[in-house]
């Protein structure tokens, strides 16, 4: 209870007036004589048996006037009042739009009870309240309007396949609110409250806005979906060669029996059917994925809905190309030539005229033979005598790296690059220093090092060529390589792979996640078919899982294009709240309160400045009923006296009667 | 005997048949009181009644034949004289009806409750005492009086004479009120000087010890006589007087009381009622008449009364 004129609780000093009164009452000096004494000694007798219960009664009425009236002018205000009976209070409304609210809360998806409740919020707010609408996934969609225009702004937001840090969001919407000390602050938290929503735990903060956070119904039915998914070739890959897609799965929320089974999975690739696999939940299948003729495809996974709907399938984006044309510029018979050979011979690579991979062994460098390819791959000569030559001829392609003698570099490993194949074994005892000169630098790619930290192979760029730089030859003297299994896909990563700029994008995205579109980019198309202008090398926030499409312009002035698959973040599977206790240990140092999911109690959360109810006009209304009882109790049989007027209530003697007669 | 011509009595004139209807402050400050008891008889105009029983009386009857045994100071010598046979006189009785009024002055009687509209209770039973003893003697009945608070005060010896009326008006004039009340020691005196059955009438009230009084009124009874009681109250005896908080004293004894008018006047009303029932059940059960008479009651009232009560004797 809260009291609006605190200082009128003096008035109930005056309670004591009666108590004061009542002890008095009998100390009177006033003598009247009255014969008929025993009379009203034998009233004082039978009025003694009630009369200290009657006196007390009436003084207790007394006094209870007295403190109604004290309280009720001191103006109390009774509990937390109504929704609407709060400070003037800026509120900050996060509202949860990522993937995981679209599971089902009754028949309709979480989203649509989440949308509820925040109009609830809104319908409490007052007049000279501010709003900020936060949803979890996407900028703000309104700050500091009135309550109205809040819920017309609530009326635009829609559901992501994004994942969100419920607690970075809140922090930021909380920073977000002025700190007038004359308004209260206010975060209210709608959303799942999903457990990976909170991937990190946040500093204690002094921030005095509340987080009263909507605690949802549990999820009815355990989730799986999809975790992962994965090209074993990446996104962009040559025409030719085999490729599949790996695939996660994974469940939640699974009790008993329903933790077992497996999952449907079906692979489409350009609408139609690629293939099919089982696979337990939490394990992973491979599906191949069928020849596809050069250019960009699309494809998806799918498996029987389970849960949440949005996370049952993922898209990805591929683009084939050719593979690329490899010239040798060496000796034949050496290991290098003899794999390239063996590569163009399986039809991964291109051999001959026209090449865009001009790959150059240490003592080849003179004419510049390289003209016209795009990729340069260098490997340094076996004599450190030809180093100067072949740090001139580097310098004359423009690389900004120059090769050192190394005098005992000893006995080295490589260290692996998380290809698909293992240096495992692989040793390297001559080598030269690389070391960056005019035009090298942080900006180029270590590919591969020694276990010493040097730098093995070096991808860099040279007068709009790419150029690949080895730190040793290939040959069996130099390095273990040569001889071992690892060679050829070696090779192949490095001609077909590592032989050009990644091709944008190098994998699938996060729905919601903010991405880099390339520089060249000018528009992107949304899954659903709608195109948005971008700036090239800025910001795109891809809300929906799906393909989409990137339309731009190259230096050149040709068209350029390319697509990317969003698809809803792994830790969106997972639907698992935090408790109550849980929340207030992810914001240390605030107030968090929760309640849910019936809307009163949400109702009953908000706005935590309530100032309480009036309670003056009870108080009044008890002080009248006080004051009616008083007068009952100290006037005893007045009514009966007024209506008789006196005479019925006389001894009755036969000499009334006969005078009557 | 020549009518009186006092003060006052120009107004009493006109309303003189009627007096026994008149207010009892009025008729109280009136200044004789042998006019106003005439006046209230008169208004009140009873006849005068006949002895039931044949007597001695002074008034011959008849004669009858001597029996033996018959009292030789009754035998008619004329008769005998002119006949030779004993005859006896019988004389018709005019009354034999000895009538005594207890009148308390005990101090309680002078109490009004208001001076301007009631007399004190000792006016109202003076003026109540001469009236009846005027009744009492115009029809024959010899009539006493005794005034009594703890101890008899005045005891005028019955007669039937107007003299003798003149005589306890004089001695009703004299009383004042004082000292404590035992009607109960008063009574049972009266009932050792009554050697014939009579009336008595005990006019008071009845601030008395209750126990020794009805005592004494059912040794009345015993002894034959016939009794009639008058409680007179004031008014404001009835009601409590709103007089707040304040303390009561009585009178007579000095004894206090400190209570608040207002919160006791329910309870005060049901302890007169309960008084009232008690003394009116209780006489009634000792062959007693009661009757309660205020002070603001015409004294006709209480003159039919006693009327009732001596035709049932005749």
């Amino acid at each position: 209870m809260s009291l609006l004129h605190a200082w009128a609780l003096g008035l109930g000093l005056a309670a004591a007036i009666p108590l004061i009164l009542h002890l008095r009452r009998r100390q009177t000096d006033r003598r009247i004589s009255f014969p008929a004494l025993r009379y009203l000694s034998r009233a004082e007798d039978a009025r003694s048996k009630s009369l200290v219960a009657s006196d007390v009664l009436l003084l207790a009425v007394r006094i209870g006037l007295l403190i109604a009236l004290a309280l009720a002018a001191a103006g109390p205000l009774l509990g937390r009042g109504g929704a609407r009976d709060h400070a003037p209070t800026d509120v900050a409304l996060v509202i949860d739009n990522s993937a995981s609210v679209a599971r089902l809360a009754g028949d309709d998806p979480l989203f649509e009870t989440l949308l509820l409740r925040a109009k609830t919020a809104l319908e409490a707010a007052r007049p000279e309240d501010r709003v900020w609408v936060f949803p979890t996934v996407g900028p703000p969609l309104a700050a500091g309007v009135s309550a109205v225009r809040a819920a017309e702004a609530l009326e635009r937001l829609g559901m992501t396949d994004g994942a969100t840090d419920l607690g970075a969001v809140v922090v930021r919407a909380s920073s977000a609110l002025p700190a007038d000390g004359d308004r209260r602050r206010e975060v209210q938290l709608i959303s799942d409250l999903q457990r990976s929503g909170f991937p990190t735990s946040l500093q204690s903060s002094r921030d005095d806005a509340a987080v009263v956070a909507y605690v949802a119904p549990p999820p009815a039915e355990p989730n799986g979906g999809i975790a992962d998914l994965a090209l074993t070739g990446g996104t962009t890959v040559p025409s030719g060669i085999g490729h599949g897609v790996i695939v996660r799965t994974a469940l939640f929320g699974a009790v008993g029996d329903s933790a077992g089974g497996e999952a449907s999975i079906r692979l489409e690739v350009d609408g139609r059917i690629a293939g099919a696999a089982r696979a337990p939940w939490g394990g992973t299948a491979t599906l191949g994925l069928p020849e596809l003729p050069i250019g960009s495809h699309q494809g998806r996974v799918e498996i029987d809905p389970a849960g949440a709907r949005s996370d049952d399938l993922r898209h990805f984006a591929i683009r084939v190309v050719p593979p690329p044309v490899v010239r040798f510029y060496g000796t034949d018979e050496s290991p290098l030539s003899i794999g390239i050979e063996t590569l163009g011979q399986a039809g991964r690579l291109g051999l001959g005229a026209g090449a865009s991979v001009a790959v150059i062994e240490g003592s080849s460098l003179a004419g510049a033979p390289w003209a016209g390819a795009s990729t340069l791959v260098f490997t340094p000569p076996s004599d450190p005598v030809d180093l100067p030559a072949f740090n001139q001829g580097l310098s004359a392609a423009g690389v900004g790296w120059q090769a050192a003698v190394d005098a005992d570099p000893g006995d080295l490993g490589l260290e692996e690059p998380g290809a698909a194949f293992s240096f495992r074994g692989v040793r390297v005892r001559n080598r030269v220093r690389l070391r960056a000169g005019a035009g090298g630098g942080a900006a180029d790619t270590t590919l591969l090092r020694t276990d010493d930290g040097e730098p093995w192979l070096l991808r860099t760029q040279a007068n709009n060529r790419l150029v690949l730089l080895l730190a040793s030859p290939l040959t069996p003297e130099a390095t273990d390589l040569p001889a071992h299994p690892t060679m050829i896909p070696f090779l192949e990563s490095l001609l077909v792979h590592w032989s050009h700029l990644a091709t944008w994008p190098g994998s699938d995205f996060d729905a919601g996640a903010p991405l880099t579109v390339p520089t060249w980019a000018r528009s992107v198309t949304d899954p659903a078919g709608e195109t948005r202008n971008v700036e090239g090398g800025g910001l795109y926030t891809p809300i929906r899982s799906g393909t989409y499409a990137v339309q731009g312009q190259g230096q050149d002035g040709a068209p350029r294009n390319a697509q990317f698959a969003a698809n809803v973040p792994a830790a969106e599977l997972d639907p698992t709240p935090v408790t109550p206790a849980e929340l207030e240990e992810r914001f240390p140092g605030r107030e968090v309160f929760t309640a849910g999911p019936e809307e009163s109690a949400w109702e009953a959360a908000v706005f935590r400045a309530r100032r309480g109810r009036d309670a003056a006009p009870w108080l009044l209304a008890l002080a009248l009923v006080l004051v009616a009882a008083e007068l009952l109790l100290a006037t005893p049989g007045r009514a009966r006296r007024s209506t008789a007027s006196g005479d019925t209530t006389k001894p009755t003697s036969e000499a009334t009667s006969v005078a009557s007669s | 005997m020549s009518e009186p011509t006092a003060t006052g009595l120009s107004s009493l004139d006109a309303a003189r048949q009627r007096l026994d209807l008149a207010s009892p402050r009025e008729i109280a400050g009136l200044a004789h009181l042998e006019l106003v008891a005439r006046g209230i008889v008169e208004g009140f105009l009873i006849g005068l009644h006949d002895s039931p029983r044949r007597g001695f009386s002074a008034e011959f009857a008849e004669n009858r034949s001597y029996n033996k045994g018959d009292d030789l100071r009754y035998l008619d010598w004329k008769v005998y004289a002119r006949t030779d046979r004993l005859f006896v006189k019988q004389f018709e009785e005019e009354t034999n009806l000895r009538a005594y009024l207890l009148l308390d002055v005990s101090g309680s009687m002078g109490w009004v409750s208001a001076a301007d509209r009631y007399p004190t209770k000792l006016e109202y039973a003076r003026l109540l005492a001469a009236s009846l003893s005027l009744l009492l003697i115009q029809q024959g009945d010899a009539t006493g009086l005794i005034a009594f608070d703890d101890t008899i005060r005045n005891h005028v010896v019955p007669r039937t004479t107007r003299r003798h009326w003149r005589r306890l008006l004089g001695e009703l004039t004299g009383l004042t009120p004082n000292g404590k009340t035992e009607a109960g020691s008063a009574i049972k005196d009266l009932s050792t000087r009554l050697q014939r059955r009579g009336l008595v009438v005990l006019i008071s009230d009845l601030l008395v010890d209750p126990d020794t009084t009805r005592t004494a009124l059912r040794y009345l009874r015993h002894r034959g006589h016939e009794v009639i009681v008058f409680h007179i109250m004031d008014p404001g005896e009835l009601d409590l007087p709103a007089a707040g908080e304040a303390i009561f004293f009585d009178p007579e004894t000095g004894e206090e009381l400190g209570a608040n008018s207002a919160a006791l006047r329910k309870q005060y009303r049901a302890a007169v009622e309960a008084a009232v029932d008690s003394w009116r059940k209780e006489s009634l059960r000792a062959g007693a008449d009661y009757a309660l008479l205020t002070t603001d009651m015409p004294l006709g009232i209480a003159l039919r009364q006693f009327l009732r009560k001596r035709s049932r004797l005749s």
